[in-house]
């Protein structure tokens, strides 16, 4: 049935009007009853309106319009007749019901309610009641669906449908990669329904629904099982887990399976028997921060036929095996290779290695390839002098006296001086210690030497000029108003020279350094370091165009250099060490830690490729740690200038900065203006020195 | 092609510089050069050079230092924004110094 409405009027058919017009109908679409014919005063009571009800009957249209018609024509009489007596009947007592009932339906008015999953609504002409569809829900008017909010009137046929989701078990099996446990992830599934609610009735009504999750579990232990067995897994398997996956109701993962893990085998190792360690072998710090030189006891040594080192075999691992029953082989362990220096051999199958020459026993590990041998040691009783000459050798070297004026001492193993060095040189490819003061001298130890830290020095601003010269070049090509008519003619030649006239004067001047100073040590250096002098020479001295002069020339030089700088560094320091009591107007360089264990430095320079430790006071001059430094003091009351230097990802340690300080850590500089205590510098992210 | 044009006034002389500034102009610069040994003043007036290249820079550099070393007043003026930019990135303000510019 359709929408049915009660109408009022002055007579019949102005309640009839009246209702069709609120359902927007025609006379033939709805059927009407009519509950009270209207009077005018007859029976005095007062007037009172037709009352009829007018219901829509879309549906049998036809019929409708012949009981209209039969109604309308030949009913018509004996209706109003019994209409009536109908109301000639109707007590006082109803006559009130049925005004309550009007009151009540006029509280209605405009408003729409839900019922039983329903809607039902009462418009009055001056208002439509309107529906907000919320969620879950989807209603359609008249056949067509509703989306936002939609007004009612009684003519519409409303539709009410909940939706309804419903996700299915979704399930998984993987195997990881390496066959060692199957894994099942299982996102159970849900059923998600919606009710309509009553809902009262109002101006604006949003229908929602109320939602229901019902979580739906339906994989089955079988399955789990068959999906196991196309999968070829045979083996480990939890039958526990798989029972918790079937019953569980989260989405979660599960082990159901295991395999054996191979256990891995040991690669062979040397054990060392005898203490080798450099670290160990600086003297003894008293409590008080001294050093007690005669409990010195740093250079170890070995007898003839003194074990030094067991060669321990590898040990081979365990297999595995898979879950599908496969094994899976343990890593390869390999044993360690000995290569045997002088004064030393093997015994029981190469298991033991033993000193054969009584020394200092040598040790290097790269990899699994071990170096062991003896150093023989020299000792120099007394002064290096014009009486006992410069001292070479193989092995260390002690030297008991001092090193006089202008004398030398190399060696290629540990160079140890009892008392000062003045004015000489010592260099040793590996630790260099002085027991006493050095003064005006050049101490050089690892295998790299002060020449070859100035020229990396250099290289660092050569390769930024020159990258950047790079950039210039590319930029002036890409410049609208230049034109390149000569390049084929000079090169880059005229262009270079400009260049190089102002904004890259630093380029002139480093790059001449370079040549200079690779000249002066030609004999030390290898030939690489001297070709890229030419280089230079031919890049940015040349007075007539060359095959230099371009691009692809200037990028590869430009690698040259980094190639050079890079082998440069990554040469070891592991063996080298620089530890003195004193220093004085001289140049110290190592590619491992330095130590100035005594009173400290005046106006030297330092470059250390490990850290640098000074207990004592820097005074003028110039030191770098590459790994950072840790100073008591620097600097002076008069304010010499100090500086102190590391790389941009070290920190800078002074217990008492004085006036004249100046700290860099990579490129950028800070400079102590008075005094300050207990100073830790670093850079920050936004390449500041901060203390903290 | 590069062409010139003097403009005299007494003691002081303006040189328009017409066309590309660049190793073509090497000879005339010579020419050029020879010219301008006659005056005290020379404003060099670039407005109708639209391209440059290396060489034509360095002539240019060349010229304006031989005048500076017979004393005589140097001023450039007229460089159009894209030969600006060009100077720029050589920093040719630096090489010949800063007053030499005018607009």
């Amino acid at each position: 049935m359709g929408q049915t409405i009660i109408s009022k009027g002055r007579n019949i058919e102005e309640a009839i009007n009246i209702g069709l017009e609120i359902l927007k109908s025609t006379r033939e679409e709805v059927l009407i009853e009519i509950i009270q014919k209207e009077t005018k005063g007859i029976l005095r009571i007062g007037s009172k309106p037709a009352i009829v009800k007018l219901t829509k009957t879309q549906e049998r249209k036809k019929e409708n319009k012949e009981e209209l018609r039969e109604f309308n024509s030949v009913h018509d009489i004996e209706e109003v007749i019994k209409n009536l007596d109908f109301n000639s009947h109707v007590s006082m007592t109803d006559e009130k019901q049925e005004i309550q009932k009007l009151c009540l339906q006029d509280e209605l008015e405009g408003k729409v309610w839900v019922k039983n999953g329903k809607i039902f609504c009462k418009p009055s002409p001056l208002h439509y009641p309107t529906i907000t569809v919320g969620r879950g829900v989807k209603l359609f008017k008249n056949n067509e669906l509703v989306t936002g909010t939609t007004v009612v009137t009684e003519t519409d046929q409303f539709d009410i449908k909940v939706e309804e989701e419903v996700t299915e078990t979704k399930w998984n099996i993987t195997i990881d990669r390496d066959k060692l446990n199957v894994i099942l992830h299982i996102e159970p599934g849900m059923r998600k329904s919606f009710t309509i609610k009553d809902i009262e009735p109002d101006y604006h009504i949003e229908l929602n629904a109320e939602e229901h999750i019902e979580i739906r579990n339906d994989l089955q232990y079988e399955q789990i099982l068959q999906e196991l067995e196309t999968l070829n897994v045979v083996r480990g398997i939890d039958f526990n887990e798989i029972k918790n996956a079937v019953n569980t109701k989260k989405i979660s993962s599960f082990i159901i399976a295991r395999g054996i893990k191979p256990k891995e085998g040991k690669n062979g190792w040397i054990e060392l028997k005898v203490n080798v360690d450099i670290q160990q072998m600086r003297p003894k710090l008293r409590e008080d921060g001294t050093v007690d030189f005669r409990e010195l006891k740093n250079i170890p040594t070995v007898r003839k036929g003194q074990v030094i080192a067991i060669v321990h075999p590898p040990v081979p691992g365990l297999p595995g095996m898979t879950v599908t029953n496969e094994p899976i082989p343990a890593q390869p362990t390999y044993p360690v290779k000995v290569q045997l220096g002088k004064g030393v051999t093997t015994v029981e199958n190469g298991t033991k290695i033993v000193a054969t020459e009584t020394g200092r026993p040598y040790f290097e590990q790269k990899g699994m390839l071990v170096q062991v041998s003896i150093i023989e040691k020299f000792i120099h009783q007394g002064d290096v002098d014009i009486a006992s000459g410069n001292i070479r050798f193989k092995g260390d070297v002690d030297i008991l006296g001092n090193v006089e004026d202008g004398m030398s001492v190399e060696a290629d193993g540990n160079i140890t001086i009892f008392k000062n060095v003045n004015r000489a040189n010592i260099i040793s490819k590996q630790a260099i210690f002085i027991r006493q003061n050095v003064i005006g001298s050049q101490i050089s130890s690892g295998k790299n030497n002060i020449l070859i830290s100035e020229l990396v020095h250099l290289l660092s601003i050569i390769e930024e000029h020159i990258e950047k010269l790079i950039l210039s070049i590319k930029q002036l090509m890409a410049s609208s108003a230049f034109k390149v008519t000569d390049l084929k003619q000079n090169g880059l030649f005229p262009l270079i020279k400009l260049l190089l006239s102002h904004k890259f004067r630093v380029l002139v001047t480093t790059t001449k350094q370079y040549m200079e100073v690779s000249k002066k040590g030609n004999r030390l250096l290898e030939q690489s370091w001297l070709d890229l002098s030419e280089q230079f020479r031919l890049c940015f001295f040349a007075h007539v165009p060359n095959e230099w002069h371009s691009l692809e020339q200037l990028t590869i030089l430009l690698a040259n250099i980094r190639e050079l700088v890079n082998k440069s560094q990554t040469e070891d320091n592991q063996n080298s060490y620089v530890e003195l009591l004193y220093a004085l107007n001289s140049t110290i360089y190592c590619s491992g830690d330095v130590a100035v264990l005594g009173q400290g430095c005046y106006n030297c320079k330092i470059h250390a490729g490990g850290s640098l430790k000074i207990n004592g006071v820097v005074r003028g001059g110039e030191v770098y740690a590459r790994l950072g430094a840790t100073i008591k003091e620097t600097g002076s009351e008069t304010g010499v200038l100090t500086r102190i230097i590391v790389p941009s990802d070290q920190t800078i340690k002074i217990e008492l900065a004085r006036e004249g300080t100046v700290i860099q850590i990579g490129k950028v500089k800070y400079t102590f203006q008075k005094e300050q205590h207990f100073v830790e510098a670093s850079l920050n992210e936004k390449e500041q020195i901060v203390f903290n | 092609m590069f062409s010139y044009e003097l403009v005299q006034d007494g003691q002081s002389v303006t040189i328009y510089f017409k066309g590309d500034l660049d190793i073509e102009v090497t000879e005339i610069m010579e020419e050029i050069i020879q010219e301008l040994q006659f005056f005290e003043t020379i404003h060099i007036n670039l407005s109708e050079v639209l391209f440059v290249d290396s060489t034509g820079i360095g002539l240019l550099i060349n010229l304006v230092n031989t005048l500076k070393q017979e004393n005589k007043h140097v001023m450039i003026s007229g460089t159009q924004p894209e030969v600006e930019e060009v100077f720029k990135i050589i920093q040719l303000k630096e090489i010949l110094g800063e007053e030499i510019f005018v607009k």
